[in-house]
This record gives structure tokens, sequence and C-alpha cells, in this order.
């Protein structure tokens, strides 16, 4: 709350400032946000509002061994609790509206589990995305979502169930 | 191919096929900061029980009877304070490091986040912020903490002791209650709980419900677009009015500046106006702010400040007649130096209000 005083951090022993984080890892935030939320428009609001509370906490991420598991925690945190999102502020209206292409029509031919991906609870979805998009271990879902590592594989365990009843009757039990 | 490794391609086909959009603004990404930060705290009246019932009522007879003593709004049109006195510090504050001050004391433990005082009463949320637990306090002591909340946003009767919140039912978070308490300095006592089952993102549709408010006496009222209610512990909900809810407040002005009137417990409203001219898809931003109190006209009156900020913006109201404005001297989304201003709705005067500094 007091930083609207201050300049971007930039901690003695951090090479990278804020601007420059956001303009390196944007394209990657954005990816997972759109994994998390399956729309571009929460996709965009969620990697915009961890940049947002990113920076309220960069001198943290930027003192951290490894920033992007804390924006990661950040991002998954924000997520799972907070599907309202931040109170908006009022923007002025544009003429065009916002690129919706989403996945094409070939890929989705192809996306057996992507559907019901979407379907499942936010924590579960955060574990399933965490581990087999991020590749992150148990420990560092954990992490990421402030729980313990039986709790992340409780979440991934009911994830893979509900997948496998899920695509059963479309495309036979998969292992 | 097994489900796990099926899971690892599509994630990443949908990934590779995204289109990203350009990075925002870094000049936004401050702003939203900025405007977080400050939309955390805000803060309603200071006097509790009988006290802020009798100064209510003092207010509300002396306005009535001497109408003459709010000077019309026309009498300051423009200008304004130029030069400020500094003041006493802001009553709540969160600083950089999540510290939580109250009246100059810095609380224990943290990190804390949104604080909102009503009154002498406090609730902050403690992270890790998805946890639902939130900190109760009464003037500058913890008398207890909430672990089940929802949606953090407490709602506290005008007598500050009672609190309603949306509280969850299961780790899932897909149910969830209205719970009711009382707090005073011996505990929060819990009145009663009632599930609704609209309250939930689960129902994000027309039919989705919000708490509204909280009397004295424990009555809640809820309600969304379809309907509202009122519930009070201990008995079965009821329908309710709830129009000045879900349209515009009454007795406030209905024009397009005042789309988003801040009212506190003694019935003064604030909001932004004299909308400074941006590109299409900026952010608004404001010069000044109006305060009224509400069905009085005549109470109405713009805080300028002529040049001396970029732009100014309610922040809360730190009493019932003490709005907390925010004035920064460079434009939105900038790094430039910011002040909280405290401004007497009565007296039409305003002050700078420091940040406390953690002890």
């Amino acid at each position: 709350m007091a930083l609207r005083t201050r300049p971007v951090p930039r901690p003695e022993h951090s090479t990278t400032t804020y601007e420059e984080y956001v303009a390196a890892r944007w394209s990657a935030l954005y990816r997972t946000a759109y994994l998390l939320t399956g729309n571009h428009t929460d996709a965009e609001d969620l990697a915009q509002g961890t940049l947002v509370k990113t920076y309220l906490a960069w001198d943290k991420v930027a003192d951290a061994a490894a920033p992007d598991a804390y924006v990661r925690r950040i991002m998954s945190n924000l997520f799972i609790s907070s599907k309202r999102g931040l109170r908006v502020a009022r923007e002025r209206l544009v003429d065009t509206t916002p690129d919706s292409t989403v996945v094409t029509e070939d890929n989705h031919q192809r996306l057996m589990l992507w559907p019901h991906i979407a379907a499942l609870p936010s924590k579960q979805r955060a574990v399933i995305v965490l581990r087999y998009y991020e590749d992150l271990t148990e420990q560092q879902i954990a992490d990421a979502l402030g729980c313990s590592p039986g709790t992340v594989k409780s979440n991934a365990s009911l994830a893979l169930r509900t997948l496998r009843t899920k695509i059963a009757s479309t495309e036979g039990v998969l292992p | 191919m097994n489900i796990e490794t099926r899971l690892t391609e599509e994630l990443d086909t949908v990934a590779r096929a995204l289109p990203t959009p350009p990075p925002p603004a870094i000049t936004d990404l401050v702003a939203q900061a900025q405007r977080e930060t400050r939309h955390t705290l805000r803060a309603v009246v200071t006097i509790s029980g009988l006290v802020a019932a009798v100064l209510l009522g003092v207010v509300l007879i002396t306005q009535l009877g001497k109408p003459s003593t709010a000077p019309p709004p026309t009498k300051h049109p423009t200008g304004g304070p130029t030069t400020l006195q500094v003041g006493a510090p802001l009553r709540t504050w969160t600083d950089r490091h999540s510290k939580l001050i109250l009246d100059g004391i810095t609380q224990a433990g943290g990190p804390w986040a949104g604080a909102v005082t009503v009154g002498d009463l406090t609730t902050a949320q403690l992270g890790p912020y998805d946890t639902g637990a939130t900190g109760v306090f009464l003037g500058t002591r913890r008398v207890g903490m909430l672990d089940d909340v929802l949606v953090h946003e407490i709602k506290v009767s005008p007598d500050d002791r009672t609190i309603a919140w949306v509280a969850f039912d299961d780790p899932s978070r897909k149910k969830a209650s209205i719970a009711v308490a009382r707090v005073g300095l011996d505990g929060i006592h819990e009145l009663g709980r009632l599930h609704v089952a609209a309250l939930t993102d689960a129902a994000d549709d027309e039919g989705k419900e919000q708490l509204i408010d909280v009397t004295d006496n424990g009555t809640v009222r809820y309600g969304g677009v379809v309907g509202g209610h009122a519930w009070k512990p201990g008995t079965d909900p009821k329908p309710a009015d709830i129009s000045d809810f879900s349209y515009r407040p009454v007795g406030f002005p209905h024009t397009d500046e005042a789309l988003d009137i801040q009212i506190n417990q003694s019935g003064w409203g604030a909001w932004d106006t004299d909308e400074i001219p941006g590109e299409p898809g900026s952010e608004v931003t404001f010069r000044s702010v109006t305060i009224q109190h509400r069905g009085e006209p005549s109470t109405r009156f713009t805080f300028r400040f002529g040049d001396r900020y970029a732009y100014v913006e309610f922040d809360h109201w730190e009493t019932p007649t003490d709005a907390i404005l925010f004035g920064s001297t460079t434009p939105v989304g900038t790094l430039g130096p910011t002040q909280h201003l405290r401004c007497d709705v009565v007296r039409h005067t305003c002050q700078i209000a420091p940040e406390p500094k953690a002890g």
C-alpha cells in the first residue's frame, strides 16, 4: 500500500528489473494463465493480475532464489482464490474488440482431454497444469499452491480419475 | 499412449497454438497496483454504538434545521486548498512489507492485506490470502480470527459490533453460507449461519446472489438481480427490498460521473468528478471529488486542488465526516509523488494525512 511513491525496486544483487521481467515472462505467464482459465479474457486478467501482485511483491520476487516459482505461486493463488478478480478501474471504451482466436478447429479435433480439463475444479486444474504443462514436481506444486504434497497427490488423483471417466465413453479407457 | 502423456501433449498443443497478446504497459500494471493497494483500505465511521447514532442524529438535525450551515455547491466551484497542512497519520495502513498499522500500533503477525476499518472495528486478511484467514480487531487489539472467509468483504453493522461474511462450507468452496457474529473485546460470538447456494461462483449467472449489509441486530440482506432477501439468525429468510443496492442509491445525483458513490454509514457519499480527457482504452481519471449528504443537495461540495495534483480520487471514509482522498502529482501509472488527503466534509477543509511507519 505504500508502494505508490517508490520507483520500481532494483535490489543490488538482482540483475533483472521489473520491466525486464514482464517483457521476458509475459508470454509464458499468459500461456499458463490460459491453460488455467480456458479463455483469453480471463487469461489476460489472470496474467495481468499476477504481474500487478508481482510488482507489489517485487522486493521478495527479485530476492527469491527462483523468481518464477514465486510468481507461479502468486498466479496459482490468484486463480484459485479470486475468480472475482481485482476491482477493475473504469476504462474508456474502445472501438475495436480484442482478438478472440482460440485453438483452431483442426487442433480441437485432436484435443480429447482439453475440454474436460476446463471443467475440473480450480485446484485440480491448477495441479494438472503445473504438473503436465509446467512439468513441476509434487513438492514444487505444493509450494506453488501453498498446500502439502499429499494434497497435490490427492487432487491429481481425483483429476485424473475424472478425466479418465469423461473420455472413457468416447475413446475407450486410457491406462 | 497413457493419459499422462496425452495430457502433456494436449496442454502443450493448446499453449503453442495460442496467439499471445502484447504485454501490458508497465504504467498500466503500476496503476493497477496503486489502485489495488488503495482500494483495500476503506474506513467508515469512528465512533461506535450509541455515540455514533447520537452523532448521526445531531448531524442530521443540525443540517435539516440549518441548511445554510452547509455551503452551496457553487460557493467554491473552482480552486481549493493549494497550501495544505500536514495532519495526523492515516488510522489504518498496510505498509509495503504487509505490516498492519492501526492507530499507530503495528500489529503482530502478517502478512496482512485488505485492511478495512469501520468505526473501531478492523478486518484484515492474513496471508497466504487464499486460506480465508481474516483477523478481527477492535481498536488496536486483535480479538479473534475468522478462518472461512470466501468473499473478502466483511459487512459491518452501523454500531460496528455485528459482522457478517460469506463463509465457505467445504474446502472446495463450492458451497457457501452467510455467517453472522457479534464482536466484543472477549472475542467473536457467532449468532448463526444460513446456507445460500447462490452465493458461490457455481451460480455464475443472473441467479447469483451476494451479501449486501447487516444491521446491529444481525439481520442481513442478500440477493441479486432476481430479488432480495433478509435473514436474521434464528428465523427463516424473507423477501426484502434491495432496490437501493440493485440500482442507483437514493438521495444522490444520477449523473454519468456519479456512478460509483461511496456512501458511509452516516449518509455521506463521495464520488470522483471532473473527468480528465484521455485516449480510448485508457484509465479514466478525475481532478476532483464531490461529496454530499444523502437527500441533501445543498450539502454537495467539490474538493478541487487546482494544479497541485495530476489526478485525485476518493479513497475511503476515515470517520463519519472525514473523507480520505488520494492525489498524485503525476499521471496515472507513473511513479511520481503521491499523497493522501483528509478532507472534512462539513468544514470543507483538507490536510495531508501521512502514511504511518511500522514500529
